[in-house]
């Protein structure tokens, strides 16, 4: 073709918005030809030709109600959903990769996945899925292209040639080699090109604009899917709320503590939260912390939810913490002298002089410390939980829309957040009575 | 058996390099007012402070109605009893903001003595009666004068029925037209019998109010006696300096 390519790594989610905003021509990502992307994508001819294979743990039985691993934004969902007489009751977890749907089920989070043969098979063979067999033949076979945008058939035209060519030379064969360890069948490849020949651009086609919904009939059924995460987001960020001032009041009172040990304690805490980013925290719990629990009880006692909660707890706990520690220090030496002259030991001054005022004055940092933490619940998609961030993605997915989902997903965000600043705000106000102002600074 | 409410004998008492008591001696006998006068960082208020374990002592003896005060071995329990003894006031009155007048007056009452809810409360309400606040119970420190805020925080102590009163210069951080009616309910509550340690800046009130008088300078109690004799004969050459320096500013 005569040009250097430029590498752009996208998600797979926003990966066909990608293309069509011009961020990059050309897709190659193991990317199938379907009814559905040949409405908004070129396609080239395939590049090789594979299928969906469902693998299991081995010793598996049926797969009815199995958890069932499969990536964001794949065939196999719909696939999954339609064919129940196999897969019936199955409950699908989503994940951000194949690499970690393969930790799933190492670590019993899933029963089996449904991925590409070659990529699944990959896995396999690199010895990093443990005890995981294919289950039976393809489910269907899927011939993958490089996705162009819609109305370039001069560049299809190019990669076309290329591919013709490196067929030919033999180029074809030996990169087929080297990455996927067996010669291919150029026989299913040439009879893939033919089944797809009816796909090629001939002429210039317009856009596709029948898919075009109206704006007005989409935001209702967009707003009804957000809804729906948005009371995860809600759930999981009150929940959380509650227990990370449990756990900051408890942690913060540690390391004000008379105990050199529970000082240590607390400020290893703080610091080993602080100090690792919570996408990061959230995969321990997932993989880690709920792994390890659901082996020693012998039962899924933790799922993604539970491990997301324990995540944010500890994480927002430890912020907590510190904003309280600095609270109960900086209330005025001479409560504790007062306190203390009355006869109060040091924990009923802690509990009825100190903390009440540490609180007090420590309501608007508290308060901020829940904004950040809603908005961190938009990681939890990372681990299988379909809260406001991963719906709009979802809807990304589905209808190839970038835009919408987002802003209604961030209106919803704005939503969520100012009604729970305006609760703060007004304990803030009631409490603001014994400091003689109400608002502002006198 | 001792007659004396507190006695201290060769009180000791650094922080850091700098020492603050350097063995002082001083009593207290029941129903006796004794206000400490000195300059500045002559160790006044960490003796008052280590009356009540405040501050604990580095050397010497504290005895409380006769008997021994081991400050160095008490539990944290014991500490806090031995406090319950002495009610302060202190000069920042040191009021707690989140709780209202009547709150802050029954806050030891009730979580330190154990009284009911109901009991706590006709103790608080009789006691900002008797300091003149009858009506301002269910104000916040934050709405009250500084007189006020003063008024109360006597009431608070006086709420745990203390033996003695420590006084830390409750009238220093008072604006002027303010001062002398707390000195009044002083006088007062002076006149019905409370025994009172006062550390004070103000000669008048000492003069008025105490029944002794003692000069500290340079962590040392350098010189005590009635009040009348110690302002008009002052014997030591420090006290006629302190005096002659106090009242030439006043005058």
């Amino acid at each position: 073709m005569g040009r250097t390519p430029v590498l752009v790594q996208a998600e797979w989610a926003g990966i066909q918005a990608g293309l069509q905003a011009g961020k990059f021509d050309l897709i190659c990502g193991s990317m199938a030809i379907t009814p559905d992307r040949v409405q908004s994508l070129d396609f080239t001819l395939p590049y090789y030709v594979s299928g969906a294979q469902v693998f299991v743990r081995s010793g598996r039985g049926s797969l009815k109600g199995a958890r069932v691993g499969v990536t964001e934004d794949s065939t196999y969902t719909r696939y999954i959903r339609d064919h129940p007489e196999l897969f019936g009751q199955a409950r699908i977890l989503v994940f951000g990769s194949e690499a970690e749907i393969v930790a799933a089920c190492n670590t019993d989070k899933v029963d089996a996945f449904v991925s590409d043969r070659i990529v699944g098979g990959f896995y396999l063979q690199q010895g990093r899925a443990v005890d995981i067999v294919p289950r039976g033949g393809l489910l269907y076979r899927e011939a993958c292209a490089i996705a162009a945008p819609k109305g370039s058939p001069e560049l299809v035209r190019q990669v076309n040639l290329a591919l013709l060519s490196m067929v030919q030379d033999g180029t074809y064969s030996e990169l087929y080699r080297h990455w996927v360890g067996q010669d291919p069948d150029l026989g299913v490849l040439l009879q893939a090109w033919s089944e797809h020949v009816s796909l090629l651009p001939l002429d210039l086609r317009p856009l596709a604009s029948g898919r075009r919904a109206r704006f007005a009939e989409e935001v209702p059924s967009m707003l009804s899917l957000l809804g729906q995460g948005a009371l995860l987001t809600l759930r999981l960020s009150l929940l959380t709320a509650l227990l990370a001032l449990l756990t900051g009041t408890l942690a913060g009172l540690a390391a004000v503590s008379r105990s050199r040990i529970l000082r240590a304690a607390a400020a290893g805490y703080i610091l080993l939260v602080r100090g690792t980013p919570l996408l990061v925290q959230l995969f321990l719990a997932y993989f880690g912390v709920a792994t390890l629990v659901n082996h020693l009880t012998g039962v899924e006692l933790v799922g993604a939810f539970g491990a997301a909660l324990a995540a944010l707890v500890v994480n927002a706990g430890a912020y907590n913490a510190e904003t309280l520690r600095g609270a109960i220090l900086a209330v005025d030496r001479g409560q504790w002298d007062a306190a203390a002259s009355l006869g109060m030991v040091r924990s009923v001054i802690l509990r009825r002089i100190i903390l009440p005022q540490a609180f007090r004055d420590s309501l608007p940092s508290l308060g901020n410390n829940m904004v950040v933490l809603i908005k961190d619940t938009s990681l939890v998609g990372a681990i299988t939980l379909v809260e406001l961030t991963y719906s709009a993605r979802n809807i990304v997915f589905q209808t190839g829309q970038a835009f919408l989902p987002f802003i209604l997903a961030a209106l919803l965000y704005l939503v969520l957040i100012t009604g729970l600043s305006a609760a703060v705000r007004s304990v803030e106000l009631r409490l603001g009575r014994s400091r003689g102002r109400r608002g502002g600074v006198r | 058996m001792s007659a004396f409410e507190i006695q201290v004998r060769r009180l000791c008492k650094s922080f850091g390099p700098t020492e603050v008591l350097r063995g002082v001696d001083f009593e207290v006998s029941l129903g006796e007012v004794v206000s400490i006068i000195g300059p500045s960082g002559s160790g006044k208020s960490t003796l008052l402070r280590c009356l009540n374990l405040l501050e604990t002592p580095d050397a010497g003896e504290i005895l409380w109605q006769g008997e021994l005060v081991d400050y160095k071995r008490m539990s944290p329990a014991a500490t806090a009893h031995h406090r319950t003894h002495m009610g302060m006031v202190f000069q920042q009155f040191n009021l707690f903001p989140h709780l209202t007048a009547l709150g802050n007056v029954e806050e030891g009452p009730r979580f330190v003595l154990g009284l009911s809810r109901r009991e706590a409360r006709t103790r608080a309400e009789r006691l900002l009666e008797r300091v003149g606040l009858g009506d301002r119970g269910s104000a916040w420190p934050a709405e009250l004068s500084g007189g006020q805020k003063q008024r109360v925080a006597i009431a608070r102590a006086l709420a745990m029925e203390p033996r003695v009163l420590l006084l830390d210069e409750v009238t220093s951080a008072l604006d002027v037209e303010m001062v002398a009616g707390v000195n009044e309910l002083l006088a007062e509550i002076a006149r019905e019998g409370t025994t009172m340690v006062a550390v004070t800046h103000d000669l008048a009130f000492a003069r008025a109010v105490s029944s002794r008088l003692c000069f500290m300078d340079e962590g040392l109690l350098v010189e005590k006696g009635p009040p009348d004799e110690l302002l008009e004969r002052p014997s030591s050459a420090r006290l006629q300096e302190f005096l002659g320096a106090v009242l030439g500013q006043g005058a």
